[in-house]
């Protein structure tokens, strides 16, 4: 519905600025409505289209990543170390420098990126298409 | 002047400055713990004969996939005992030596234990602070069970 609004502000928009003799010339503001509501839809279509392909490069990334996450947990033994806190908490307390950077060191960095990235990727893809597919729904009423 | 305060640009000058801060800020903790990692590596393979004698030559051991090793902690199983230092064999198939000190707390589950109660083959996970000799001086040293699935990715099995 936030698309109607908009759409209804550009029309008040648009015929405020219009020449007197255009504001009155019902053929011609149809057709510049039409053609702008053309543009639009093409517009939706080519975000939607772009929002598919990297929709399906994110699905197929992700199964990747996230074995290369496993991999780099189980080598590096980040898990182990995360652990500790809630065994030895007080010990942990007294000792964080040396905990915090051992967690820094041991923080399997490139598969966390990849895993994120894939997510995100899928995500804003996601609301792309959404986005898209709303514009066009909403302009075909 | 308050209108440019208010305006687009100075909000994006804003975040922009705000977005290089933050990305030197993290490029200055990766070089800080960046320089800890290889100063202890390169220590690590410095001593390495002396420390394990003959045998395997550093290069030919699995290395991790970044060639370098946590400075101050290990994970992974007991391999040798010789105190006041253990030998610890990790899943990156490096083998760190860890000095057991006085202020060493040695822990299985809720119990305190001393460092006569090590053994070959307990998986231990273990905090501390890298000396010059490429030790590991333990602070804190679990005993755990070993994970289910340990070194699944360097083709070991604990047995």
């Amino acid at each position: 519905m936030r698309q109607r609004r908009n759409r209804h502000r550009i029309i008040r928009v648009i015929k405020r600025n219009l020449p007197e003799r255009e504001k009155h010339d019902t053929g011609f503001l149809n057709a510049l409505f039409l053609r702008i509501n053309k543009e639009r839809q093409k517009r939706a279509r080519v975000r939607f289209t772009c929002g598919a392909a990297v929709f399906l490069s994110s699905v197929t990334a992700f199964l990747p990543a996230v074995n290369l996450l496993r991999a780099e947990l189980a080598a590096s033994g980040f898990m182990e170390y995360i652990r500790l806190p809630f065994s030895d908490t007080r010990l942990i307390a007294a000792y964080w420098h040396e905990f915090m950077i051992l967690l820094l060191e041991s923080m399997p960095v490139l598969g966390m990126t990849a895993f994120f990235a894939a997510i995100f990727a899928l995500i804003f893809s996601i609301g792309q298409m959404a986005k898209a597919n709303a514009v066009r729904k909403v302009e075909s009423l | 002047m308050s209108d440019f305060f208010k305006s687009k640009t100075f909000t994006a000058v804003l975040f922009s400055i705000g977005a290089i801060v933050l990305a030197l800020a993290v490029f200055q903790l990766g070089m800080f713990v960046g320089f800890r990692k290889a100063a202890f590596s390169f220590r690590w393979g410095e001593d390495y004969y002396r420390t394990f004698g003959g045998g395997r030559k550093p290069m030919e051991m699995g290395m991790k996939r970044d060639g370098l090793f946590d400075s101050h902690g290990a994970t992974g199983k007991i391999i040798k005992i010789t105190l006041p230092n253990i030998f610890v064999e990790g899943p990156d198939m490096a083998e760190k030596s860890v000095l057991v000190g006085d202020k060493t707390e040695i822990r299985r589950f809720r119990d305190e234990l001393g460092p006569s109660d090590l053994k070959v083959g307990d998986f231990v996970v273990i905090i501390g602070v890298p000396n010059s000799d490429s030790e590991i001086e333990a602070r804190l040293i679990r005993l755990l069970p070993p994970p289910p699935e340990f070194f699944p990715d360097a083709g070991m099995k604990i047995k």
